[in-house]
């Protein structure tokens, strides 16, 4: 079964991006437009998506980066790869995380998300199907 | 070649600070013990004179004897024994640890006072209590309480010398102690003073000590009141930052949202995911995505020279790092946009320790060799050097390119906000003319220099300088980048 990623963003058109690119590449994308949806929605499903792309700016600033604690809390081992706009400029807030956190500026690359998204979690069976069909 | 040199003064002020200001309103324990030691300094000196005085009285026709001025017996030297004994005592008690610990300083403080107040009696008495000055020295310690401790604290030392004094007198003038002076024409068996002037003495003084207590304690408190409103100042100030920071980051996500938006949009459109797309549409696309780079590039760059000038490095407030790594690290980051015009990046790299912000220095190193890169030619190569220069105890990294270069006379406004030459401005639209600026606001925390030398149509060389470097044993890098660099190239 494909790996489900988990997206909140607030910008429409980031969630279609992401999801686009995402889904192209054989993953399970799930949208979530606030921080607040993505945590009630970890406590009323089974299965944990393998990977959460974020926008620590969502909502608020503070509320963002308080719904990230919270998420933090909840699933520590969860990897997370922060889609901001403002780049690296966020890395003081996220000094203390581990090299579970990644941090990409926006806007969104397909091949540096992909390319990260892979070495988080691994290619899925679609595209290893791809390669094996490009390499014959 | 011209060439110009900047050297920025940090804004900041090296000496003293605000912590060590608010500390001592606060009269915490390293502010205590701070004042114990100055008075243990002071008590050296004190020491040191009554031994010098205890010299000189030992030469019956010296100096002093000419002046009418007689010693009976050792006091002088004695006082000075006592007090150097007690000094010792109390220098140990400070220096040691364990002893620190079982005697907090203000102990420490309220003994060396009393110490201080018995042997300042001890003078006045061998002195004359009601025949010599002596007796205001009193004074000295009641204003340095005053200036040191809350006014509570100041007036028990002030009640104490008022207490000490009137004993001695008391003592005087029941006949428990002998009355002294080290005037010779006052001395003989008749009473130096009638009992009235000594009450007369011990009431007047008794009076001026409490008016001084009182005084200097109030103006105490009067400038100690001045420092809480500047501390609130200081502080008010500091949350005003904060704001205007938050209020800048949330303008800057604000401003390049939507930017982002398009951007994601377009790399969606030109990556296939929403079908094919002719050439014509394609190359559209790329200029609406390089005017949209451009202001995203501007809006961050407005951010992050908002950042760095409203948190200025303050000394000792940064982390010591490795520059080196830092450097090798922007180099490879630049390397994919480098490659993509044929342009090779040599490096030439060193291990060196350096005071402040590790992601400032990045961001300076990041926006001078993205420069270099982004005003030369196709083809040509940018050269990233470490050498340390012996003399001016300096570790210089500079960044040379065979670019554009820049007119003489546009050279000392380089660093201006939002200058760009005309030759800039041409060959890089995208430019936002802030990047330099931030450099300067770096470079100005970390009291660094930058030279600049250039020709016009020829290239540019940056010259960084890191003083007093802590050079480390690791070897150059440069060989076999540079062979690897060529081989790519």
């Amino acid at each position: 079964m494909a790996p489900t990623i988990a997206h909140v963003d607030d910008d429409p058109d980031i969630r279609q991006a992401v999801r686009k690119i995402l889904e192209a590449e054989g993953y399970v994308v799930e949208n979530y437009s606030v921080m607040a949806d993505f945590i009630k929605a970890l406590d009323t499903r089974q299965n944990r998506p393998a990977l959460a792309v974020l926008d620590v700016m969502v909502e608020k600033e503070d509320s963002g980066l308080g719904a990230y604690d919270l998420l933090r809390t909840k699933c520590p081992e969860l990897p997370v790869i922060l889609l901001t706009s403002l780049g690296e400029m966020v890395r003081p807030y996220f000094e203390q995380e581990n090299a579970s956190v990644w941090i990409v500026e926006k806007p969104v690359s397909p091949e540096k998300l992909v390319s990260i998204v892979h070495s988080k979690v691994g290619k899925t069976g679609l595209l290893n199907r791809l390669d094996t069909t490009s390499g014959e | 070649m011209p060439s110009v040199e900047f050297k920025w003064k940090p804004e900041w002020k090296a000496a003293g600070g605000t912590d060590s200001w608010r500390a001592g309103l606060h009269l915490s324990a390293i502010v205590l013990e701070r004042n114990a030691r100055w008075f243990i300094t002071v008590r050296w000196v004190v020491v040191g004179a009554l031994g010098l005085v205890q010299v000189v009285l030992l030469f019956p026709d010296g100096l002093m004897a000419r002046m009418g001025i007689v010693a009976h017996g050792w006091w002088p030297a004695g006082i000075a024994g006592v007090l150097a004994c007690m000094n010792t005592v109390f220098t140990v008690l400070i220096l040691l640890p364990r002893p620190r610990a079982l005697v907090p300083p203000h102990v420490n403080l309220w003994a060396q006072i009393t110490v201080d107040l018995v042997c300042l009696t001890a003078l006045v008495h061998f002195c004359g209590s009601i025949a010599t000055p002596a007796p205001f020295l009193y004074v000295l310690h009641i204003v340095l309480s005053c200036v040191f401790f809350s006014s509570g604290s100041s007036f028990k030392v002030a009640f104490m010398a008022i207490i000490f004094y009137l004993a001695t007198v008391t003592a005087e003038m029941t006949g428990i102690f002998g009355r002294q002076s080290i005037f010779a024409a006052l001395e003989g068996p008749a009473p130096l003073f009638s009992r009235a002037a000594g009450v007369c003495w011990a009431i007047a003084l008794s009076v001026i000590f409490v008016a001084v207590w009182y005084l200097v304690s109030q103006l105490s408190l009067v400038i100690r009141a001045r420092e809480s409103q500047l501390i609130d100042a200081d502080e008010q100030i500091r949350k005003t930052q904060e704001e205007k920071d938050r209020y800048a980051v949330q303008m800057t996500h604000q401003l390049k949202a939507p930017l982002d938006a398009v951007r994601s949009t377009i790399a969606l459109i030109t990556g296939g995911y929403s079908g094919g797309v002719s050439e014509e549409i394609r190359d559209l696309l790329s200029r609406i995505d390089k005017r949209a780079q451009g202001m995203a590039g501007l809006v961050m760059d407005v951010l992050k020279l908002a950042r760095v000038k409203a948190s200025p490095v303050r000394a000792g407030t940064g982390h010591r790092f490795d520059v080196g790594p830092i450097l090798g690290r922007c180099i490879e980051n630049l390397r994919p946009v480098a490659s993509a015009r044929q342009i090779t990046i040599e490096s030439s790299l060193a291990s060196w320790e350096a005071e402040g912000v590790p992601e400032q220095i990045e961001m300076l190193f990041d926006n001078i060799i993205s420069n270099a890169v982004v005003y030369s030619k196709n083809g040509q190569t940018v050269t990233v050097a470490c050498a340390e220069v012996p003399d001016r105890n300096t570790m210089v990294v500079t960044v040379s390119d065979a670019g554009i270069g820049i007119e003489a006379e546009y050279l000392p406004h380089i660093f201006d906000e939002y200058f760009r030459s005309p030759d800039a401005a041409r060959h890089n639209s995208a430019s936002s003319g802030i990047g330099l600026a931030i450099v300067k606001a770096i470079a100005q925390g970390h009291g660094l220099s930058v030279r600049v030398d250039s020709v016009h149509g020829a290239g540019t060389k940056f010259s960084i300088g890191f003083p007093r470097p802590m050079l480390k044993s690791a070897p150059p890098v440069a060989p076999s980048r540079i062979a690897e660099e060529k081989e790519i190239a």
